[in-house]
């Protein structure tokens, strides 16, 4: 079920009364409806697999006892069960078929035939978040700062919880498991910002992402046709669109805990307005970033065994993390892309960990040498979405070299143009409200005492919703990892 | 959480009236926002319908997709003695054809229905919406669009349904101009539309999907049902698209023998001299001179009534 389809528009209304109105005398009756729903929510896509959800929730339940013990052999033990099994799952409906078949292309270029048998399984939706859910779970117990939860069903919420169940953001178990534990009260307030944030989410999925897909789509598909500055304008329009795809899906998630009582881990901060790419990392995608961080840079010795170590840590992360997104050649070189960036950043005066406040944090506009560094930012990362969006490292290749051959050497080619006004509708409104918005968590608060003029702005919302929507339930982009 | 509840409630009933209003501001003042389909506007099936609600009893009612309405001629038969009206509109699936056919057969009473039959429009794949948004555009609001809208559950029809009723609410139809001539296409009369495009655009296909639509099929033997118990004979037409395009069908014979066991059924590809640059403007439409040749040939296959009596349930 898509948070943007019209079964989601009968679901969360269900769901909500009764767990405010039926199952409100007790924690463990909302966690048992909020259970309940998450896997019907879930079914809903495909009831197959449900069960490899279920699995995969036993099995790190079970180990985080393994893990807690006061044996370190057998914690350890139990650690790396649970490393194994999750990253199993991974590999085998997600890698395997990318890893056989790339061995297999390795071997014929050596002239070895090998005829590696591929599984061609369906990928579960939302199953890299899932397993990282189980994983920080564990690890958390491992490292002391989680204790394992001895009710079967808060801990199934803490990993299936609907809201972040396909798509995040990736919670932690301290930050999440207690909040299932305890007792929640309705708060107007936090209920009345979930909506504002679910608002806010939808309209930059359904008007702004949706539309600027459309616009990504044609230059992508057919790159060969068009000119310099129409797949300059694709690449652009691909950078909102993953942006309001994925930080509008991560709005209605935060939304939607905010009316059961939940708070999540913020996932995006403004990511565009960075100044570095370093700031940039700390505003996109952030409880994946802080994932790896905490679960795989720290313990590779993070920064503090000499540069040289510190430089293949940080390799191993973004190439890690490009491997996660995809099983494909392109996201590893993405991944490799932003380690090369990261890594000059490193090495040039100034620190990639500069940058911790607000960009113009004291003023309307920024100055130029934040604006330079803004653009610059943009400008890499969006360089480095094109092997993100393009089916493959060829196309990915093709496109740039055609971009630039015609935006440097023939700029009056007889090719078709894409024109930038339609894009520009779509990003200026999403660059307006995020300056705007800037210095606080987005929550498209209208300024003004007046309930009637917010009302009638988030009204004139919900129109554009309407009259913009593309088609009945588009996917979201981060559906596929 | 009571009030919570109301001024949700509240909101709600704000936002039905600011969206209903400005549907109406726009559909008034003809604005189309890069939404993707249109608000009412003229149309050629607009024209088809203002025809349609004037239209009387007539002998011989086609129905079927854009084939239909490019591909009978009207002016071929009414001259041959038979009073004709052609009810094909856009990607017309024999589900759209029922919801029509519920409405007005019995104001037409056709003594022959002809069902343009297309491969695509019987496939699980085939987008449904555009028909739906075509005939709502383009008809005043009718019983039969609830039929519509259940066909296929989407925000741009609830849009249009909206702007539709209040159109027809306000009579702001009876402003519209019709032109006869949209683009390269020319409204003929009584449903059928003549292309003015020159040349072929070549396209290129990959096949009609094999998967089946059940609901198209029972449709259809709805359609079939619902003429005969009115005593109208039926019979079923496969129009001729490009030899390249008819190449490509993946699931033609099983077609064939699907709609044989449906009703009386010919299939025309290949059954005259057509050549794909010279009788078609693309892969699927006939252009005047093609319609010509190919309505010539309908002719001889309807027959005449003695024959329908005869050959066609």
């Amino acid at each position: 079920m898509l948070f943007n389809s019209t079964a989601f528009l009968f679901f969360l209304p269900a769901v909500f009364l009764l767990y405010w109105f039926v199952c409100n005398r007790s924690v463990f009756s909302q966690n048992i409806l909020i259970l309940v729903a998450s896997y019907f929510f879930y079914g809903w896509w495909s009831w197959k697999f449900m069960g490899l959800l279920l699995l995969s929730t036993v099995m790190d339940y079970v180990y985080g006892f393994g893990v807690a013990s006061a044996n370190q052999r057998k914690a350890r033990f139990f650690l790396w069960l649970s490393i194994i099994n999750n990253l199993g799952i991974l590999a085998l409906f997600k890698y395997y078929d990318f890893f056989a078949s790339s061995l297999q292309h390795g071997l014929q270029q050596l002239g070895i035939q090998a005829d590696m048998p591929l599984l061609n399984l369906a990928l579960p939706i939302g199953i890299s978040f899932y397993t990282f859910h189980g994983m920080s779970y564990v690890f958390d117990i491992y490292r002391k700062k989680q204790v394992p939860v001895s009710g079967f069903t808060d801990y199934a919420v803490f990993v299936s919880f609907f809201p972040l169940l396909v798509a995040g953001p990736i919670e932690r178990a301290h930050h999440l498991l207690p909040q299932v534990q305890r007792g929640r009260q309705f708060s107007y307030s936090q209920a009345v910002s979930g909506c504002r944030l679910m608002l806010w989410g939808l309209f930059k999925k359904v008007v702004i992402a949706d539309n600027l897909g459309g616009i990504a789509d044609i230059a992508f598909e057919q790159y060969n046709a068009f000119n310099g500055i129409s797949l300059l304008i694709g690449v652009v329009a691909f950078a909102f669109q993953i942006y309001g795809d994925f930080s509008g899906y991560s709005d209605m998630a935060l939304g939607i805990a905010r009316l059961f009582g939940f708070e999540l881990l913020s996932n995006f901060r403004f990511p565009y307005f960075s100044r570095n790419l370093g700031e940039f990392w700390r505003r996109w995608h952030i409880s994946l970033s802080g994932w790896f961080r905490d679960y795989l840079y720290i313990p590779l010795g993070g920064s503090r065994r000499g540069s040289l170590i510190t430089w293949r840590n940080t390799l191993v992360v973004f190439l890690v993390s490009g491997l996660w997104h995809g099983a494909s050649w392109n996201f590893i070189v993405w991944g490799g892309l932003h380690a090369a960036g990261f890594l000059m950043l490193m090495v040039l005066p100034g620190k990639a960990s500069d940058y911790n406040d607000v960009v113009a944090a004291k003023s309307r506009f920024p100055m130029f040498g934040e604006l330079t560094g803004m653009l610059f930012t943009f400008s890499f990362v969006a360089f480095a979405w094109v092997f993100f969006r393009a089916p493959d490292l060829a196309v990915a290749v093709d496109y740039l070299e055609n971009m630039l051959r015609s935006l440097l050497l023939n700029p009056e080619a007889n090719l078709h143009q894409i024109y930038g006004k339609s894009a520009l509708l779509y990003i200026l409104p999403l660059v307006m409200a995020d300056w705007y918005f800037r210095h606080d968590e987005r929550e498209l608060k209208v300024p003004g005492k007046s309930r009637w003029v917010r009302w009638l702005f988030y009204a004139l919302l919900i129109f554009l919703i309407g009259m913009f929507k593309y088609a009945d339930s588009s996917r979201f982009i981060y559906f596929q990892f | 959480m009571a009030p919570f509840l109301k001024r949700f409630v509240s909101f709600l009933l704000l936002c039905t009236v600011v969206y209903v209003l400005l549907i109406g501001v726009m559909t008034k003042t003809n604005i189309h926002p890069p939404i993707h389909h249109n608000l009412p506007a003229a149309n050629i099936t607009g024209l088809m319908f203002r025809d349609l609600h004037q239209a009387k009893k007539t002998d011989l009612l086609f129905v079927g997709s854009s084939h239909s309405y490019r591909g009978f001629d009207t002016r071929v038969y009414d001259s041959l003695g038979w009073n004709s009206f052609n009810m094909g509109t856009s990607s017309q699936t024999p589900r759209h054809t029922l919801a029509l056919l519920d409405t007005w057969l019995d104001s037409m009473q056709p003594q022959l229905l002809v069902c343009e039959v297309y491969p695509a429009t019987f496939s699980l794949e085939m987008d449904l919406l555009e028909a739906n948004l075509n005939i709502m555009a383009n008809d005043k609001w009718q019983p039969y669009f609830k039929d519509l809208l259940l066909m296929d559950a989407d925000l741009r029809l609830f849009n249009l349904t909206v702007a539709t009723r209040i159109r027809n609410l306000m009579g702001w139809e009876q402003g519209m101009s019709l032109d006869t001539v949209m683009g390269t296409d020319q409204y003929i009369r009584k449903g059928y539309v003549e292309s003015t495009r020159k040349g072929f655009t070549k396209e290129l296909h990959d096949g009609t999907p094999s998967d089946v639509d059940f609901k198209q099929v029972e449709a259809l033997k709805s359609i079939v049902r619902l003429a005969q118990i009115r005593g109208i004979h039926v019979m079923l037409l496969q129009l001729p698209v490009t030899a390249s395009l008819y190449a490509s069908y993946k699931n033609q014979e099983s077609f064939d023998s699907l709609m044989n066991s449906i009703a009386p059924y010919q299939n025309l590809n290949g059954r005259m001299e057509l050549v794909d640059t010279i009788h078609f403007y693309d892969s699927n439409h006939l252009n005047p001179a093609g319609a010509a040749i190919v309505n010539a040939a309908v002719a001889e296959v309807i027959g005449t009534p003695a024959k329908w009596k005869k050959d066609y349930r």
